[in-house]
């Protein structure tokens, strides 16, 4: 077995052909997906502390999950106000 | 009341053909008038795989150019009196012929057939768009690879938009081995993926070559093969069958509904 293939191939193809298909029906190449990262990174940033370069992006089942690490868990808008939200 | 079919996949090499004979055989043996045409003009093969090779005197670049009547070209089998081919060219272009022309040409097929089998050729261009113009419904063939699947996809999707409703698919060249040892996309996976109506499957068998080695389709005859393909027939005549040729449940479930196919 190849070491670089701890799934069977056959997992490792149809995960493929879905990145394929989602990129083949929205027309999005990679470069859209770099964009639409840092559109939700900007975005977010405008209420959160987050850290965008952990910013992970997934497109399967109907869902865009996107998973975003937040580095203080505090809002900043109710900083002032509210000292005590962790 | 008479149905056209196209049998596409956009990819090469995957089986339209092969499938386009054993439907059209099967479809005889079930009693049905039947003719097959083969729209792989330059690249004609459905004479080989039929064995009709040494019959054929006009094609139908020259029944769409006048210089017969279409039943000058049509060839009967040699094994059914109900089944027929209409070849195409070899010499020509895929330009020679234009999507109202078949239109015209089928209009006239309907009077006295009661499948017409369209074989399309591979690809997205001209032929495509000749071989489907009168298509009432469509059979994708594909194969549990990435690249076939890929294919069928955006085929699908430009037979969508061009108003073709019914569309199943033939999952071929399954490799049950591979599968159950998890490296070949299982017949439920490409369901999964495609999301459409799964017409049957053909395993990977070295009896569709040794048939197409003697140039005579397998549907009908004892193989799995061919029993897979006269099944398959059934299936298009509207008999309710399951699909148990495989070894997976079917469950289906469009993983990426919410993305629409291209229809462009």
């Amino acid at each position: 077995m190849n070491s670089l293939f701890t799934e069977s191939t056959g997992n490792y193809a149809k995960s493929r052909l879905m990145n394929i298909l989602i990129s083949d029906r929205i027309g999005c190449t990679p470069l859209i997906i770099k964009e639409l990262r840092e559109s939700i990174s900007k975005t977010l940033n405008e209420y959160l502390d987050i850290e965008p370069q952990g910013i992970d992006i997934q497109i399967n089942e109907r869902v865009l999950l996107a998973s975003v690490p937040i580095s203080n868990s505090y809002i900043k808008r109710d900083k002032d106000k509210n000292d005590d939200v962790e | 009341m008479s149905e056209v079919i196209v049998v596409t996949s956009g990819k090469g090499g995957v089986g339209k053909t092969t499938t386009s004979a054993n439907i059209g055989t099967g479809l005889a043996a079930l009693k049905k008038r039947v003719v097959l045409i083969d729209t792989d003009i330059g690249l004609r093969n459905l004479d080989v795989v039929m064995g009709l090779e040494n019959r054929i005197v006009y094609n139908l670049v020259d029944v769409i150019e006048g210089n017969c009547r279409y039943k000058q070209a049509l060839i009967r089998d040699r094994n059914n009196s109900e089944l027929y081919l209409m070849p195409c060219a070899q010499t020509r272009d895929k330009t020679s012929v234009s999507p109202e022309q078949i239109i015209k040409l089928v209009d006239e097929l309907k009077q006295e057939f009661d499948y017409i089998v369209i074989d399309c050729p591979a690809g997205i261009e001209q032929g495509f768009k000749n071989a489907i113009a009168s298509a009432d419904r469509a059979i994708i063939v594909t194969t549990p690879e990435v690249s076939a699947i890929r294919d069928a996809d955006r085929v699908i999707g430009l037979l969508e938009a061009n108003g073709i409703k019914k569309i199943d698919m033939i999952v071929n060249k399954v490799r049950f081995d591979m599968v159950k040892r998890g490296d070949m996309m299982s017949v439920d996976d490409v369901v999964d993926i495609l999301a459409i109506n799964l017409l049957g499957v053909i395993p990977d068998d070295e009896q569709i070559v040794i048939s197409s080695n003697k140039g005579e389709p397998l549907a009908g005859n004892s193989s799995s093969s061919g029993i897979s393909y006269m099944n398959i027939c059934k299936r298009i005549l509207g008999e309710e069958l399951p699909v148990h040729d495989y070894l997976e449940s079917i469950k289906r479930k469009p993983f990426i509904g919410f993305f629409k196919r291209k229809h462009a």
